[in-house]
């Protein structure tokens, strides 16, 4: 990153190489459309490129903030388009569940052990909670939905989807925190 | 004085799942309390995890990806070089073409060779220097030409974009300035169907550079046209066509 932030072309290139299968799949999970997913993997790649001198590395991990980055620019495109494409059922997410982890392999292996190490726990995590909950949290943040939508799609009352929400990501840590995944503050 | 808590809208807001002005709440309120702030932490390290799903490598990046980031990058440096170079630190969004017009710089120079015009001067941004150039960057960048009509004749144009992205530059010269109620209005058709796209006005010269983002790639469509039309635009052409280019059969 350092060399990133002093524009180095080379330095860029092998996060690039490190990064590129990573990125290019969330984005094409959270847009549903190729095109999109390629533009919005070099975009990430552009804001990097920009903002490289602002990355602390005190703060997290370089994939990490490259995964933040290309969520948030996948949702803006998928909301720019005003077409949501969700994870719909249970039965959806499972399949999705069972591909993630049966093709975990990058080109970087480093990369593919710390996702891989992860993605198990992550995928049982989700399982053990509610469906109700479970399907608030998959639809807001692989399907780009405002709560409020959220509540409009599935004819829930607004205050019981934001308590799902609320209730399933607080039991998602305390699951991640009991597997090791996550740590108490 | 801190804001009242925003603990129930903390997950939601680490999933991306609130409103526009429920962000502005939350952030406001991060900003000034300690209490939230670590309970947003905590969410955000659960939201991080849940990335780690949507980021498992199951589909391969295209391999002719890594050329084209790499010069889109490129280019996004170029544009922000010519910016620093073109506009005043205490001006960062001025026209390029108001704070050089003293001495043509090399994107106006560029814009000259390929218009065939003379000293274009449209009121080009920042943004819309730096889209230009990422789309001329873009190994798979089409140039078309767009010409004038009996209505128009001595306008022309240039199509910069590619058949498989949305987004694309029209860059005008010739056009008459129009009156304060009318705005050129730029439009896209597929099958002889015109979708309506964006906006521009020209400067006292007749020239213009419009961002277009059609509803689909390029290539799904045959032709792009422009109308005079009234200010905001209308969902049918009103106006008679003054400028027009098919996109296929070019390379």
């Amino acid at each position: 990153m350092a060399r990133v932030s002093e524009q180095d072309e080379a330095a860029l290139g092998q996060l690039y190489d490190r990064y590129q299968h990573a990125i290019y799949s969330l984005c094409l999970r959270v847009t549903h459309d190729a095109g999109a997913a390629e533009e919005v993997t070099q975009e990430v790649f552009v804001r990097l490129w920009r903002s490289a001198a602002s990355f602390e590395p005190g703060r997290g991990r370089v994939s990490t903030w490259l995964l933040r980055i290309a969520h948030n620019l996948a949702l803006n495109e998928v909301r720019r388009r005003q077409s949501r494409p969700v994870i719909a059922s249970d039965a959806d997410w499972a399949a999705e569940g069972a591909r993630l982890v049966d093709n975990h392999q990058g080109d970087d292996p480093e990369m593919a052990l710390w996702l891989q190490e992860r993605a198990e726990a992550i995928r049982r995590a989700l399982e053990r909670l509610p469906e109700p909950q479970r399907q608030a949290i998959l639809l807001a943040f692989y399907g780009g939905l405002s709560q409020a939508e959220i509540a409009a799609a599935l004819g829930d009352p607004l205050g019981t989807v934001k308590s799902r929400i609320r209730v399933g990501m607080q039991r998602l840590r305390e699951t991640l925190i009991a597997e090791g995944i996550d740590e108490v503050d | 004085m801190a804001t009242e808590h925003v603990t129930d809208l903390i997950a939601a807001y680490t999933l991306g799942a609130l409103e526009p002005d429920e962000v502005d709440l939350v952030e406001r309120h991060l900003e000034v309390c300690g209490q939230c702030r670590a309970a947003a932490r905590a969410a955000q390290h659960i939201a991080d995890e849940l990335l780690v799903l949507l980021a498992q490598p199951t589909t391969q990046a295209p391999p002719s990806l890594r050329e084209r980031t790499l010069a889109r990058v490129r280019a996004a440096a170029q544009a922000d070089a010519l910016a620093s170079s073109t506009t005043t630190p205490h001006e960062p969004h001025e026209p390029v073409g108001v704070t050089a017009n003293l001495q043509e710089n090399a994107f106006q120079r560029f814009l000259r060779n390929l218009l065939g015009a003379p000293a274009p001067t449209a009121p080009t941004t920042q943004q819309e220097a730096e889209l230009l150039l990422d789309l001329l960057a873009d190994p798979e960048c089409v140039i078309w030409p767009v010409g004038g009509t009996d209505d128009a004749p001595h306008a022309s144009g240039r199509l910069i974009g590619s058949r498989s992205r949305r987004q694309a530059a029209l860059v005008t010269v010739g056009l008459h300035p129009l009156a304060q109620n009318q705005e050129y209005q730029v439009w896209f058709l597929q099958g002889g169907k015109p979708q309506p796209n964006s906006l521009f006005r020209v400067n006292h010269a007749g020239q213009a550079v419009s961002i277009v983002r059609a509803s689909a790639p390029l290539g799904a469509f045959d032709t792009v046209a422009v109308t005079p039309e009234p200010a905001g635009g209308s969902p049918g052409p009103t106006g008679p066509i003054v400028l027009a280019g098919k996109l296929d059969g070019v390379d």
